[in-house]
């Protein structure tokens, strides 16, 4: 009776309405997370082998595993590119977009939107038909064209293969950082470029010291966000390399050179032969690491004036 | 104080309902039943075990196995399967999966020629050597023995089939450039492989770089690797020796233009089947089916059969296992031996889908097992090619656990020397060891 007495309390329905989501949120978020960290410390893999062995994989990883730093260049190196040109043309784009100049907004804004929409998965194997030694359309469109006499193998050098992900990567999100930087621009009100104006302030000036300045919350969110996404890579050049295309896989492309942490995790423990579940445990949390790491190093970077607004 | 004991409750309450769930999603997971045992209990319920059972196979082939189960059930009628179709790519991360998270495996297992030391090294299957089952691998072809047997030696599944492996050629090319297009002659032009690809080189000489021998040096390797007689890996040792050998031979092939440069499976090497820019396929006893005549629909007798240097290999195919924790271990064993495993079998094989079991038995009269003149071969009887030309020479490595990243390994590297001149046979040793050896760093060069 007393139970039920303290049940009855008015404090009781905010307890109830909550409890179904950290149920949820300890059986499949908390728990897994937990139990990956668990992982980590042990070499279990499905040949019987499931031993604590503290920071092993880790040392192993960081000291003695060159394809892991080789993967961790690889989406740094990538971010490198493809960030500051999204950033760059994003806004430009946008502000060619919202300006006078332009009459039918939407259509424009869709048209550069609709590549954000379409799934990894998709953009994985066109790029892959597209770039294909043998068969590819831009190798035969370049040889009708009679700009090459040989076929090129796109997909096999290094330094091509790194360029077609981030020409990927980048034609995937130039449209949501234009959608990002069209609505900052709305809202920005009008009084303060028409005060700007009337101060004589060149097009020019109205775009570095107005525009860019109170677009920086956007900025961000977007940096932050698409350093977290680019660490995190690997629907892209794992679709580009699965074999669907060009028939024979290729794990990290050619020489390694598009191999990406999340890719080395999954091929650790799933992909291969080696079920080695420590080992991709403790390459997920490394990831993490890197991703707390640079998002706060992002985040500081863009508050350094210590705006943190 | 009533702030506490109502805090208290509270927390109460959601470690209830916490704990119920924690319940639920258990019950939910597999149980610890212990499986039974074939031949447990008495003769009349062993018996009626064998005889009844609705098997869960997981398998990509259903056709072909709806029609091999129309003639077994005739003599098991109340043995029936439950056929859940799962690539033969993806076969080997749902099985890891369902191991890793403690659910139930079929009763029959599938293991595809590059997954077997895998799936065999998992201990998920019976030894069917052993007692209840004591299937006799003396009735097996010798060279099928390594490719059942796990490591600890122990014979853990049946091939659901033979798959010898040789070379298909195209007629036309072979007697523009060979000067002749019968079988016997091509096989008997070639004694090793040194004169193989010195002939390459003058074909692709002769028809100006618009011939090759292979398509790609995947399939050279395909040959290659599948004719060794030493394994890559023993224990968790890599034979250097071989592998150098191995890379040298392929060196060999890239060096003297006997490829051609496509990627081995893709849509550009399909293709080349109905051109004429490649002579050579390897080619097992399924391909005429799976992959020649669906690449060359429009072609009729111009292609052929022939012995590769150094003679026959193993090419693919499946072999089959009873999981160990099955519940109906008696009817997976009826259902295995009656399909694969005795005379019963290599009938009702033969009967639905033309298969040759590798049993001893299956060859002492292989008069049944001729397949008549085939039109798109130029009128070769195809089986009495395989059972009279290349069985007498295959041999066979006993299959490892690291046969999948091999392959794989041996793409990377091959890509890359299909493409860059100077990545040599040394550094195609290195850079396969270093892959290798990026997931299993428990391997040694030696």
């Amino acid at each position: 009776m007393a139970k039920l007495a303290g049940l009855n309390r008015k404090n009781k329905w905010p307890y109830l309405f909550i409890t179904p989501y950290f149920l949820f949120y300890a059986v499949f978020s908390l728990f897994p997370i937990v139990f990956t960290l668990y992982l980590s410390f042990t070499d279990w893999d499905l040949f019987g082998n499931r031993n604590f062995i503290g920071l092993d994989n880790y040392k192993q990883l960081f000291f003695n595993d060159k394809f892991f730093w080789k993967s961790m260049f690889n989406v740094i190196l990538f971010i490198a590119c493809y960030l500051p040109a999204l950033v760059l043309i994003g806004m430009l784009l946008a502000s060619l977009i919202e300006s006078k100049l332009i009459k039918r907004k939407t259509f424009f804004r869709l048209s550069f939107f609709s590549a954000y929409m379409t799934t990894p998965v998709a953009i994985g194997i066109i790029f892959a038909l597209l770039f294909d030694w043998q068969g590819g359309f831009v190798n035969n469109l370049f040889i009708e064209l009679g700009w090459i006499s040989e076929k090129i193998n796109w997909l096999g050098d290094s330094t091509s293969a790194r360029w077609i992900v981030i020409m990927m990567v980048f034609w995937k999100n130039l449209g949501y950082f234009l959608m990002f930087y069209s609505a900052g621009m709305a809202s920005i009100d009008n009084s303060v470029y028409e005060a700007a104006q009337i101060d004589g302030a060149s097009p020019k000036d109205v775009f570095l010291r107005i525009t860019i300045p109170l677009l920086k919350p956007i900025n961000l969110f977007l940096i932050v966000t698409t350093i977290i996404g680019g660490l995190q890579m690997v629907e892209e050049p794992m679709l580009l390399y699965s074999g669907w295309a060009s028939g024979t896989s290729m794990v990290g492309g050619p020489d390694g050179s598009v191999f990406t942490p999340i890719w080395y995790m999954f091929d650790a423990s799933f992909n291969g032969s080696s079920f080695k579940y420590g080992k991709g445990a403790a390459i997920a949390y490394s990831t993490f690491l890197f991703i707390a790491l640079f998002s706060l190093v992002g985040m500081k970077w863009l508050n350094r004036d210590g705006d943190s607004k | 104080m009533m702030k506490k004991t109502r805090t208290k409750k509270t927390a109460g309450v959601m470690l209830s309902v916490m704990i119920s769930l924690v319940l639920v999603l258990s019950a939910c997971s597999s149980g610890n039943n212990k499986p039974a045992e074939p031949g447990a209990g008495n003769n009349g319920e062993s018996s009626n075990a064998a005889e009844n059972g609705n098997l869960v196979i997981w398998g990509w082939d259903k056709s072909n196995h709806d029609t091999l189960m129309v003639e077994f059930n005739k003599n098991h009628p109340n043995v029936k399967v439950e056929y859940v179709e799962v690539s033969a790519k993806d076969y080997l991360k749902k099985i890891q999966t369902s191991l890793a998270s403690g659910s139930d495996l079929p009763d029959i297992i599938f293991a595809e020629a590059a997954q077997r030391g895998a799936i065999y090294a998992l201990n998920v299957m019976e030894d069917i050597g052993a007692a209840p089952y004591s299937f006799d691998s003396s009735l097996l072809l010798d060279f099928e023995i390594p490719l059942l047997s796990n490591s600890k030696g122990q014979l853990v599944a049946l091939d659901t089939q033979v798959s010898p492996g040789a070379l298909a050629y195209k007629r036309d090319l072979a007697k523009q450039y060979l000067g002749t297009d019968d079988s016997d002659t091509i096989s008997a032009m070639f004694t090793d492989w040194d004169a193989f690809l010195a002939k390459g080189k003058e074909v692709y000489d002769k028809s100006g770089g618009k011939v090759t021998m292979f398509a790609s040096l995947m399939d050279a390797y395909t040959i290659f690797i599948n004719q060794q007689t030493t394994p890559l890996v023993e224990g968790t040792t890599i034979n250097k020796e071989v592998v150098t050998n191995l890379f040298t031979q392929l060196q060999k092939v890239r060096d003297l233009n006997n490829e051609g440069k496509l990627s081995m499976w893709s849509p550009s090497w399909s293709a080349s089947y109905s051109q004429s820019n490649v002579i050579f396929y390897p080619a097992a006893n399924w391909s005429p089916q799976f992959v020649i005549k669906p690449n060359d629909k429009s072609s009729d007798g111009n292609w052929g059969l022939a012995v590769p240097p150094l003679g026959g290999f193993s090419y693919g195919g499946t072999s089959m296992g009873i999981w160990k924790d099955s519940k109906q271990k008696e009817a997976a064993w009826t259902y295995l031996k009656g399909t694969y495993g005795s005379e019963e079998g290599a009938e009702i094989s033969f009967a639905s889908s033309k298969a040759i079991l590798p049993l001893k038995a299956s060859f002492e009269d292989t008069s049944k097992l001729l397949s008549g003149a085939d039109s798109f071969f130029g009128g070769m009887d195809v089986n009495q090619f395989w059972i009279e030309k290349v069985f007498p020479s295959i041999k066979a490595v006993p299959v490892t656990k690291y046969d999948q990243d091999i392959y794989t390994a041996s793409e990377i590297a091959l890509q890359t020397m299909a493409q860059d001149s100077k990545f040599d046979a040394v550094t195609a040793v290195q850079k396969w060891t270093e892959e290798l050896q990026k997931n299993h760093s428990e391997l040694e060069l030696k």
